[in-house]
């Protein structure tokens, strides 16, 4: 447990570190990962049908 | 799922390609609607939603402000409560939007993002003699990601 938690910090010691630095990352890597998203629709699920051509 | 690959191009400058697979599903019903025959719900569903984006921001630091903007295909279904589904297939158009990326090690990086889909029209068939339905598909996506840089 012991172990864990001081692994744990010193990840996010080293991480910190890293991104207070202000050097310049290199950015020119190919890259995966995984994302979770929030949708939301403005007028999506409604139908639209025109008048029938009887009532134009 | 998302991959690519970033290239720095000029100082600070970085472009970049995207690919993304989503998986799960994107509902919205309408309680009313313009078609006489929705009056008891009508409900329009996204699935297998991916993107294919150029990527273009500035680096500040180990922080990546950029725009992207590319094309999203999705399979997208139409159905009314009582009926069933009307209207299924796949649909594609514009995506585009912004985001935030920030590397925390060499290694790993993580994002927020803003992404706007303009996927067309869903047409729907209908009787013989009534004119085609039609639904669109356009929705906002907002996402927080972690990257693996190799």
């Amino acid at each position: 447990m012991l172990r864990t938690i001081l692994l744990s910090l010193a990840l996010s010691g080293s991480a910190l570190s890293y991104a207070t630095a202000g050097g310049n990352h290199d950015w020119s890597e190919p890259y995966i990962g995984g994302v979770i998203s929030y949708h939301s629709g403005e007028n999506f699920g409604r139908l639209h049908q025109p008048a029938a051509p009887l009532l134009r | 799922m998302t991959g690519g690959y970033n290239l720095e191009v000029g100082q600070n400058i970085v472009v970049g390609v995207e690919l993304d697979i989503s998986f799960g599903d994107i509902q919205s019903t309408s309680p009313t609607s313009a078609a006489a025959f929705c009056g008891s719900g009508c409900k329009t569903e996204v699935d297998d939603f991916s993107t294919l984006r150029l990527r273009g921001g500035y680096e500040i630091g180990n922080t990546l402000p950029y725009f992207t903007a590319g094309v999203g295909f999705a399979n997208a279904t139409a159905a009314v409560t009582g009926i069933g589904t009307l209207g299924d297939d796949t649909v594609s158009g514009l995506v585009f939007g912004v985001g935030v990326e920030h590397a925390f090690t060499p290694k790993i990086t993580a994002k927020i993002e803003y992404l706007r889909a303009d996927l067309g029209n869903l047409q729907i068939p209908t009787l013989r003699f009534f004119p085609t339905c039609s639904t669109p598909v356009k929705f906002d996506i907002f996402r927080a990601g972690l990257n693996y840089n190799f």
